[in-house]
């Protein structure tokens, strides 16, 4: 049997074979292709080289042709290979959040997931969950949720779900304000805060730094000023001399 | 008849910190309401069953006053009238610590249960499981129980934003004490003590009076109390001393880490801020006190009741009394903090 390239002629293909006895039974994809058939022709065919190996020679352009050109090699019909953009209701929301609430951005986030299913661990008939803390993907799916199982559109739960984290985040904030001024009442004390540890830290190099930057300056300096000193030498002869001239 | 009852209670109140001296020794100051509940059995409706305010009140007060009694004859102490002074007497004694403490629990005690009165709606007491971690919070404004004196709903206004927001600051702070503690509302004068002793505020202030500018919301734990005027620098002394005992550790050791020199560019820590402005040597009033220890929900309403039970604390807050603790308002045209 001969090679076919035509991949989209494979119904009537297969249909001829059909017919003949070739094939006995009908393919599985038989009624589903010939239902929805490829409405055009996949396949790529380098047209320009076949029209030019049976081109009369004496028709044929000066030269002979041996790569496509730019305008021929470009994709048509690319609409037809382009993956459709995904539209999400929560992609949305998530924007708007975070857009409305800037510095929630800044509170750390785990990323990792050990199955990537962590989301159907959670209820969200209720804000507070087990396995997640609360941040803007909370108030995005509770919103969902609450779009779906309660009488409220869209902006109703969203806002029914962004107070309820107002409240919730409020009420995280009084937590650990007073249990590090409970701390404090029973005799701890807080030396020096992460930031302050961290410019601590960086304060050592930084002084090592300024010892070797001082010399370099001084170095640099040194050169810089018998430079100029050579110069002002030059300038003043030039000047000299155009003195002496004008005189 | 109940009526008349709160309302006999609250003209003696603003002078409520009396736990009575019977020649050299205090009993159990009287609180009508309980009383009369106590006698009939009832439970005070909406916030504690019969046993649990007698455990709170008869029991664990009488024993309060009992071991007080003790240690004022062991120490030979002459008790004030006053249980304010006792607490100021012994508050800086580090040998009278134990009276200081006893004292200071029957006051916030006391405080505490004379400014409720009973709820409108009765509660069915139930130990709560453990779905309460879970309940959504209420996003309406408070309508239940809020003050009715318009110039106490304004001060309230003036210092929170709103009666909504004072709610939700005022149970947050009880809901975030661990152990024992009680949340207070509290009338905060302009000026600190030193200040007004020192004649330097004499320019504003004429008759050298604090002056009480707005109310705020404050937590003490355990025995602590609410006036900064009379507890004002233990704290700082504290870690003070703890500092010098880690510095002093890290010399035996030889780990000790080259303190960097404070230059004039150094703008101190978060922590040093709000120390000088946290503690600042005020005499706070204390208005309203709710108390977060565990003894007073376990009972009736489990170990996830915490949330429920201050709900109905706010249900029953007396703001009567409240009204009557308040000292006049001063509006200043300017602040200086």
């Amino acid at each position: 049997m001969k090679i076919q390239s035509q991949a989209a002629t494979v119904l009537e293909r297969t249909s001829a074979y059909l017919k003949s006895g070739l094939l006995k039974n009908k393919p599985v994809w038989f009624d589903v292709v010939a239902n929805h058939p490829p409405d055009r022709d996949l396949t790529r065919v380098p047209k320009t080289l076949l029209n030019s190996s049976y081109q009369d020679p004496m028709n044929r352009v000066k030269g002979n042709k041996t790569r496509l050109s730019d305008q021929e090699l470009r994709t048509k019909n690319n609409k037809a290979h382009r993956i459709p953009k995904l539209k999400f209701v929560e992609d949305e929301l998530r924007n708007l959040f975070y857009k409305r609430h800037p510095w929630e951005f800044s509170r750390p986030k785990v990323l990792i997931e050990n199955e990537g299913n962590d989301n159907t661990q959670c209820d969200w008939s209720h804000m507070v969950q087990f396995n997640k803390p609360l941040d803007g993907e909370s108030v995005v799916q509770r919103t969902m949720w609450l779009l779906k199982n309660s009488n409220r559109d869209l902006f109703e739960s969203y806002d029914q779900a962004r107070f309820e984290f107002y409240r919730l985040r409020m009420e995280e904030e009084m937590q650990s304000a007073v249990s590090r001024e409970e701390s404090g009442m029973f005799g701890a004390v807080f030396p020096t805060t992460n930031l302050q540890h961290g410019v601590q830290q960086e304060q050592v190099f930084v002084d090592d730094w300024a010892v070797l930057a001082a010399e370099k300056t001084t170095a640099r300096r040194a050169t810089a000023i018998s430079k100029t000193a050579e110069s002002k030498d030059a300038t003043k002869s030039i000047f000299e001399e155009g003195e002496e001239r004008s005189v | 008849m109940l009526k008349s009852h709160i309302c006999n209670r609250v003209l003696r109140a603003p002078t409520a910190f009396r736990a009575v001296r019977a020649v050299s020794s205090y009993t159990l100051p009287n609180i009508h309401l309980l009383e009369e509940l106590n006698v009939n059995k009832q439970d005070f409706k909406g916030l504690f069953s019969h046993s649990t305010y007698n455990q709170l009140w008869f029991q664990r007060g009488e024993k309060l006053i009992e071991e007080l009694n003790e240690l004022l004859i062991e120490n030979q102490v002459n008790p004030p009238n006053n249980l304010n002074e006792l607490i100021s007497l012994t508050i800086n004694k580090p040998q009278l610590q134990k009276i200081y403490s006893n004292s200071s629990l029957l006051f916030n005690l006391q405080f505490f249960l004379e400014g409720l009165k009973e709820a409108n709606e009765t509660y069915e007491f139930q130990q709560l499981n453990e779905g309460e971690i879970f309940r959504n919070p209420d996003i309406t404004e408070v309508s239940s129980n809020i003050p009715q004196n318009e110039a106490f709903k304004d001060w309230l206004s003036a210092s929170f934003g709103s009666i909504t927001e004072f709610k939700n600051l005022l149970l947050n702070s009880a809901k975030a004490i661990k152990g024992d503690g009680t949340t207070w509302l509290v009338a905060q004068p302009n000026v600190s003590e030193s200040s007004l002793k020192s004649n330097f505020t004499g320019l504003f202030n004429e008759s050298n009076e604090p002056k009480y500018t707005k109310l705020s919301v404050m937590n003490t734990y355990n025995a602590g109390v609410v006036d900064d005027s009379i507890r004002s620098g233990q704290l700082f002394k504290l870690q003070q001393q703890k500092k010098a005992k880690l510095v002093m550790e890290q010399e035996k050791e030889g780990t000790q880490v080259k303190q960097t020199p404070e230059t004039e560019n150094y703008l101190g820590t978060v922590e040093e801020a709000e120390f000088t402005h946290s503690f600042s040597d005020k005499k706070i009033i204390p208005l309203l006190a709710v108390d977060a220890s565990l003894r007073n929900y376990l009972l009736d309403y489990g170990v996830f009741g915490k949330q429920q039970y201050l709900e109905n604390v706010w249900n029953c807050v007396n703001w009567s009394v409240v009204e009557q603790r308040l000292p006049p308002r001063f509006i200043a045209n300017f602040t200086i903090e």
